[in-house]
This record gives C-alpha cells, sequence and structure tokens, in this order.
C-alpha cells in the first residue's frame, strides 16, 4: 500500500528532506525515488497523458526551488513533507488548467455531451485503470482530488487537509460525495457494484 | 322568508343531502386502480440509504487503492525525468542567486528559464551517448510458443509479444511452450515447457547503462541463458536454483535444470560462478568453465564434464548455440545502426575546431565535446574494416587513440591541479568507453572489425589513474583475449586462438611488470584480486587444451602447429601465470575469511602464499573485492564465501559435499 510506504519512510523522508534543502542532490535523488509514483498517480488521473511527464518534472523542479521555503516557513509546524510535495503538485496542475482550459475537468452536473452512452452502446466494463480515467474525468476537481489522494495514493486525513486545505471533518464529507459521484459516472459506463 | 322558514329548508336540504345516493368506485376497478398503483410504486427506485451502499463503497474503495498501486509510471519515463531533473539542478541553483523568489515562482518566467536551459544544454549535448536515438534498455518477452502466462501482482496475465517484464512478475510455460526474455542487459533467457521464473531484480543505472543487475528464480523447469557481456565492475547475472546460486562472468552461456530436487548447472561457453548452499556452512564456491557441470541434490554436489547422453538435453544445448548465434548476429547489427546514426552527418574535424573557438561553460564541457569527434572516428574506423580497408581502417584507429590520448593526458594534468574536476571528465569518459566495450564484446578475432574492440581495451588502460588500476584493466583485456582465444579454438580456428593466446602472453607479462610497480601497502589487494583471476585463467587454458567428452559442438584437439605447439604454448603461458603467483614478496600461508562466522567455517588454505606486508586476515578483511550478501535459498542459508578456492585443478574432477 502506497499510504504504508509513505507512513512507514516517514522519518527517512523527514531525514532527506532536511539534507535536500541543503543543496544534497543525492538526498533531491532519493527522494524523487520516493514520491515518483504517488505524484504520477496524482497527475495520471487528473489530466491527459502527454501532459504527464511535463508536469512530473515542473513539480520536481519547483520542490527543489522552493525548498528553502518548506524550511523556513510554517514557523516550526510545518505539514508533512508529503503533504507539501502534494500542493506544489495541486498548484503546478492547477496553473496548467488555466492555461490549457479546455481541459478542465467538468462540474458534477454538467451533461457529459462528449461520450454519449445509451443502453446499446453500453459495453460491459470492469473496474480498471482506464474505465476509472474515463470515470474520474467527468467529476469536478475537488472530487477528483480527494478520490486520488484518499483512495489511490492512500495519504491521511491529516495530510490531505494540508494539501486542500479543507478540515478533517469537511474531507469526510467530500469523501463520501466524491464516492457516490464517481459510482454513478461508473454506472453510466456500465459498471454497477455486481460487474466491477 | 322568517328564520323559521329559512331553518326547516337547510334541514330539508341537509336531509336530501344525507339520503343523496353518495357516488362509489366500482368494486373490480378499486382493485384494477390499487394493482396499478402499487405496479408504480415497485417501479420507482429508491435512493438506497448510505448503510446499505455501504459494502459498494467499501468495495469501490478497495479497488481503487489497488487500481492506485498498478498505476505506475514505466521505468523508461522515470529515468527520462531523472537524468533531466539532476542535470538542470546546478543551473536552478544558479539561477537561485540571480532572479528574486516572486520572479521564480512566475509561471511564465520559469517556463522561459527551463526552455533557456534545454536549449542551452541540448546545443552542446553533454550527455550525448554513443545510442541518442534509442530509448533505456528494458525486459520483454521476445517471442513465446504455447502457452506462457505472467503472473504480476497475483493477476494471471496470459503472455503477448513484446510484453514488458518487472520486479517479481513471474513467467510460467506450460506442456510444450517456450518463452523467450530479452533482458535489459541484451542478455537472453529461453525458458523450456513446464517451468516457473520468477524476476528477482532488474536494474540498470540511469547514467550508466553497463551497470546493470539481472537476478532471477528458476523454481522449477529449465532455463538457458546467454549473457552476452558485462563490463562493469558491478554488473551481474545471476540465476538462483534450489540449492545453487550461478553468477555470469563478463560473458557466458550456460543452463540451469531443476526438476525433482535436483539442480545441474551446466557451463556451456566460458565461465560462471557458482554457489553451492548445504544444510550446515560447508559450502562449494567455484568456476565452471565451459564444458563442466554441478549437479546438487540431497545436499551433494559434484562437478563432472558434460556428457550428455539424452538426446534430449543435445537437442536442447546445440539448438540454444544455434538460436544464440542469430542472437548475437542480430544485436550487433542493432548496435551498429546505432553507432551510424549517431555518427551520421558528423564533421570530427569540424568538432575538433569548434572546441577550441566556441565559449564552453567549463574545460571538461569542452574536452565532452571533444569526445564526440573521437566517437566518429571509431564508426569511420568500423566502416574501413568492414569494406575490406584494414590498412585505412588501422590509420584511422590510430587517430582515434591519439585523440583519446590528448585528453587522457588532459586528465592526467587536472588530477594533480583539480582532482574533482578530473574525476568528472574521467568518470564521463568511462562510461561512454564501456558502452563502447560492451558492444564490441562480442567481437572475435575472426570478425573483420576485431580491432576496434583491441582499441576499446587499449584506451581503456590509457586512462588508469594509479599502477594498480592499470594493472587490473589489463587482466580485464586479458581475460578478454583468453575467452576470445577460446571461442576460436571451439569455432576450430587454431592459428586465430594461437594468435589470441599469444597476445593474452604478452598482456599478463605486461600487466606483472606493471604490478611491480604498485606501491607495497596496495599490492596485497591488487595481488589477491590477480591469484583469483589466474586460477580462472588456468582453468579456461586447461579447457582449450583439453579434449572434454562432451556432444556439444566439436572440440578440437590440440595438434602440431607450425613453429609451435597449442601445448607448448599453454606451457608458456602456464609459466607467466606463476610468475604472477610469485609477484609479491611471500612469507606465509593465507586463511581465507568468510563471510559466516569463523566457528562456523572450514578455514582453507589457499594455494597460493599470501602476503607479508600486512597480515593477511586484515588485508583481505580491509579490501576483499568478493563480498556478497548474505540470502536465503529456498529455506537453505546461502552465504558466499569472499574467495576461497582450492587448489587449481587442471583436470575435471568431481567432488562430493559432505553432508
Amino acid at each position: 500500500m502506497v499510504h504504508r510506504s509513505l507512513k512507514t519512510q516517514e522519518r527517512l523522508i523527514s531525514g532527506l528532506a532536511e539534507k535536500a534543502v541543503q543543496g544534497d542532490t543525492e538526498a533531491f535523488s532519493q527522494l524523487y525515488d520516493i514520491f515518483f509514483d504517488p505524484l504520477y498517480r496524482y497527475l495520471y488521473y487528473r489530466c491527459n497523458g502527454d501532459a504527464v511527464e511535463d508536469l512530473l518534472e515542473t513539480v520536481f523542479l519547483k520542490v527543489w526551488m522552493n525548498l528553502s521555503k518548506y524550511k523556513t516557513s510554517y514557523n516550526g509546524d510545518r505539514p508533512p513533507f508529503s503533504a507539501w510535495i502534494f500542493r506544489i503538485a495541486h498548484n503546478v496542475l492547477i496553473d496548467f488548467y488555466r492555461a490549457h482550459k479546455s481541459h478542465e475537468p467538468l462540474a458534477d452536473d454538467h451533461p457529459d455531451t462528449r461520450r454519449e452512452h445509451t443502453s446499446t452502446d453500453l459495453i460491459h466494463r470492469k473496474l480498471q485503470k482506464e474505465t476509472l480515467k474515463i470515470a474520474m474525468e467527468n467529476l469536478k476537481s475537488s472530487y477528483q482530488q480527494i478520490l486520488i489522494l484518499k483512495f489511490i495514493n492512500d495519504l491521511s486525513n491529516e495530510e490531505i487537509s494540508s494539501v486542500i486545505g479543507k478540515s478533517e471533518n469537511s474531507l469526510r464529507i467530500l469523501q463520501y460525495r466524491a464516492l457516490k459521484a464517481l459510482r454513478k459516472e461508473l454506472e453510466k459506463l456500465g459498471i454497477t457494484e455486481y460487474e466491477a | 322568508m322568517g328564520l323559521s322558514s329559512e331553518k326547516k329548508w337547510d334541514d330539508k336540504l341537509a336531509g336530501a343531502l344525507h339520503n343523496l345516493d353518495k357516488p362509489t368506485y366500482p368494486q373490480n376497478s378499486q382493485g384494477i386502480l390499487r394493482h396499478k398503483l402499487f405496479h408504480k410504486i415497485s417501479s420507482l427506485k429508491r435512493e438506497r440509504t448510505f448503510e446499505e451502499m455501504l459494502p459498494w463503497y467499501e468495495f469501490l474503495a478497495e479497488r481503487l487503492r489497488i487500481i492506485g498501486q498498478e498505476t505506475i509510471a514505466s521505468p523508461i519515463l522515470k529515468m527520462r525525468i531523472r537524468e533531466k531533473i539532476l542535470a538542470l539542478l546546478p543551473a536552478v541553483m544558479r539561477r537561485r542567486t540571480v532572479f528574486a523568489w516572486t520572479r521564480l515562482f512566475s509561471t511564465k518566467a520559469l517556463s522561459f528559464a527551463v526552455l533557456t536551459i534545454f536549449a542551452f544544454t541540448a546545443v552542446f549535448g553533454f550527455f550525448s551517448s554513443p545510442a541518442p536515438v534509442s530509448a533505456a534498455p528494458v525486459t520483454y518477452l521476445e517471442s513465446f510458443e504455447g502457452q506462457v502466462e505472467i503472473v504480476r501482482n497475483g493477476s494471471v496475465i496470459s503472455a503477448m509479444p513484446k510484453f514488458h517484464l518487472r520486479d517479481r512478475d513471474i513467467i510460467r510455460t506450460e506442456k510444450n511452450a517456450l518463452a523467450t526474455i530479452h533482458f535489459l542487459d541484451d542478455s537472453l533467457g529461453r525458458l523450456d515447457e513446464e517451468s516457473e521464473l520468477r524476476i528477482e531484480r532488474l536494474f540498470i543505472h540511469p547514467s550508466d547503462r553497463t551497470n546493470t543487475v539481472v537476478e532471477l528464480q528458476l523454481r522449477r523447469g529449465r532455463l538457458w541463458s546467454k549473457v552476452l557481456s558485462l563490463v562493469d565492475e558491478f554488473a551481474r547475472f545471476q540465476v538462483k536454483s534450489p540449492g545453487t546460486v550461478t553468477v555470469a562472468k563478463k560473458r557466458a552461456a550456460f543452463d540451469v535444470k531443476t526438476v525433482k530436487g535436483k539442480t545441474v548447472v551446466a557451463a556451456i561457453e566460458n565461465a560462471v560462478d557458482v554457489t553451492v548452499a548445504g544444510k550446515k556452512t560447508n559450502l562449494l564456491d567455484t568456476t565452471l568453465t565451459d564444458g563442466q557441470k554441478v549437479e546438487v541434490s540431497n545436499g551433494k554436489a559434484k562437478v563432472t564434464n558434460i556428457q550428455s547422453k539424452q538426446a534430449e538435453d543435445r537437442a536442447w544445448i546445440s539448438q540454444n548455440l544455434e538460436a544464440d548465434k542469430e542472437y548475437v548476429t542480430r544485436i550487433a547489427e542493432r548496435n551498429k545502426e546505432t553507432r551510424m546514426e549517431t555518427a551520421s552527418g558528423f564533421n570530427p574535424v569540424k568538432v575538433i575546431s569548434d572546441t577550441t573557438t566556441q565559449v564552453f561553460r567549463s574545460d571538461v564541457d569542452r574536452e565532452r565535446a571533444k569526445f564526440q569527434a573521437v566517437e566518429a572516428k571509431l564508426v569511420q574506423a568500423e566502416i574501413l574494416f568492414e569494406q575490406g580497408h584494414a590498412d585505412e581502417g588501422q590509420k584511422v584507429l590510430v587517430d582515434f587513440k591519439d585523440l583519446l590520448r590528448q585528453s587522457s593526458d588532459k586528465v592526467k594534468v587536472w588530477e594533480k591541479e583539480d582532482p574533482e574536476k578530473a574525476l568528472v571528465l574521467k568518470e564521463a569518459f568511462e562510461t561512454e568507453l564501456k558502452i563502447y566495450r560492451k558492444q564490441f564484446a562480442i567481437f572475435l578475432p575472426s570478425d573483420a572489425v576485431y580491432p576496434l574492440k583491441e582499441a576499446i581495451g587499449a584506451v581503456d588502460m590509457m586512462l588508469a589513474s594509479t599502477p594498480e588500476e592499470k594493472t587490473e584493466k589489463t587482466l580485464g583485456v586479458a581475460s578478454e583475449q583468453l575467452m576470445d582465444a577460446q571461442q576460436m579454438t571451439k569455432d576450430g580456428q587454431e592459428d586465430l586462438a594461437k594468435e589470441s593466446l599469444q597476445k593474452f602472453v604478452a598482456t599478463l607479462e605486461t600487466a606483472q611488470l606493471e604490478a611491480e610497480n604498485i606501491a607495497p601497502e596496495e599490492k596485497a589487494k591488487v595481488v589477491f584480486a590477480l591469484l583469483e583471476q589466474q586460477e580462472d585463467h588456468l582453468k579456461l587454458i586447461q579447457r582449450i587444451a583439453d579434449k572434454v567428452e562432451w556432444k556439444g559442438p566439436p572440440v578440437l584437439a590440440p595438434k602440431e602447429l607450425r613453429g609451435i605447439s597449442l601445448q607448448e604454448m599453454i606451457g608458456q603461458v602456464t609459466e607467466v601465470v606463476e610468475q604472477f603467483n610469485t609477484a609479491g614478496q611471500v612469507t606465509e600461508a593465507a586463511t581465507p575469511i568468510s563471510a559466516a562466522p569463523k566457528s562456523e567455517t572450514q578455514a582453507q588454505p589457499l594455494s597460493t602464499p599470501s602476503i607479508s606486508s600486512a597480515p593477511l586476515d586484515q588485508v583481505l578483511e580491509e579490501t576483499s573485492p568478493f563480498e556478497f550478501p548474505t540470502d536465503t535459498l529456498s529455506g537453505m542459508t546461502v552465504i558466499q564465501l569472499k574467495a576461497a578456492p582450492s587448489a587449481p585443478t587442471f583436470s575435471a574432477t568431481s567432488s562430493t559435499l559432505p553432508e
């Protein structure tokens, strides 16, 4: 489980972050190894495939450039490093959406005119990476975010709270609504609880 | 009308209304309506409560987690971005001091900065490799026949052509099936029917593609491995099977078969290191040279010559050897295309003049740019040799060596003035040369382009900074020459075998002279390493001479050659090797160091004397290059000993481990 791997490496991550702040590229390289896959997952489900590579690069560069900010800001009460990295990824993604408005994910109640699913067109599908990506595209941004951070990347509520900027109580409600919205999207794709 | 009259009228009206027949719905119509109503109610979708939906949400959450684990970027993408990021980090650091933080945070400024840096690095191509157009090597299923499955994270996937394989994948073949796997170091594995192979580890260094690790576990069945060339000191190709661990040296072909608790490891080409685990700590740690096999069962190990009496075994070996030849040809062609593409349209003269006139960020960058000219010379020479213009090819190779000599001289000057700068440049050159060494390792003396391999070996030795480094590199070249001699013998090209042996002798003598220049405190570890290697050399030499009872490809018996016989030549070689063995000042016998606690191992004296410059135990502990991690294999602890060679044997013997 990813969260366990980030969680169990919390101390290691913290140590590496301290070294990286001092300009230690080897420590930064190790952080790269630890966070690459979680960040890839975060970006994969939120934008198209071509952009993922560029965004990953930008995220890591920004992490490097802002390391001194992680050290000096928050006045000693700084969030977990993983939350801080995901916050940067979140901001990079927002910038990306602004620059590429056509790729902005649709609101929950926006009619899906991109794909028409009639009962005769519905194909029996299993819930896999590809179908999940299609379903996620139709969710609003906050739902996507909570689903990816909580379930796909398995971050704790405390970490997610730092990334999104909402209280943990709000997160629980958001989490339920996101799952519910996802369920509806999956049903449109012909995936019900009996067929997942 | 008075009040009384109105009241009477109201009473009459109330009475009339009371008695009026009230309309009623017909009974049977009521029934029909009821039926319609309840049908409508039952067909309405009722929104289920959260509690009712909870199992589905829990399942969905769990499914998302599993999908999350499976959503992993390809290793190629990861390495590509890593290389880019690490290349940009120093530039980003410098920019931190130039621009204000607010400008850096601006997206436009950042994009411009990134683009500028990319353009800057693209122009000078600091990290150009001989194969810039190729993607990072991967491991994949090259071909398969019959029913083959891959098990990944518990899911069973039917084999598909060019299916990319990863760490912890298990490949299974059913009856009459065969799977061929191409590994990231260009080695090849062929998995026989009814076999199961687990990929334990696949590693390739992001900036040095010769630094590779392939670790496999053969759980059952049979695996043929063709290791093309391993040039990096840390590269390894390892196959674990019940009771054994086999590690390929440089280049080799070997067969591992494990059936019903019995494992047989056979070295078919060149040599492999085999470690056999026992229930106690008595272990067998030996090098099998081609034509030898070890059989392990019931805690016993027996080393013998390969005598394949079974037609099935003979067919398996000969078919694989044949297929290996085709594969080697294909890889040689692929590498050649890559070299040609790199050098196409490239004017080395222009590059040299450019490097003197253009502005570079540093001297190191200037020298790196010059290296591009060197690469082009190599390709020019290759074309000339192939076209039969050997003399012109040799002239180009002389230029090639001269250009590299200039750079290596520069490195030596910098080593005194600025060691860090020297190290950066030297490592850059060595990494590039290693790639060529790996590509050229498959060239044999019978190939027209063989001089290229010799040139790369000579140039590699040029870059050595210390006598011990030079000695090690020289011995590396000697090993290659000996393997080439062996191959020529097997191919029936005895003249070429003799020529390679002569070169091997000359190289050994050079190494011996260089060893004289090694400082006494360093000599111990170098000589120890040399002794290890000489034992392997002797085994190989004997193989060249012996007539092995082997039903594989024919091995010609030594015969009288003009001037000197092969046997006499081997005598010469043996004499040189013995001189080497006594190169250090010898006073007392050595005790080998084992990774296991001393009480559990039987100390075996080395066949050759030790060095007196320091207590040998201490020397070996500090400097032995043969440290391997403890590992667990099929419930038995495998501890690979630190170099405990037994007396070198000159004929194949069988030895049985005590229980």
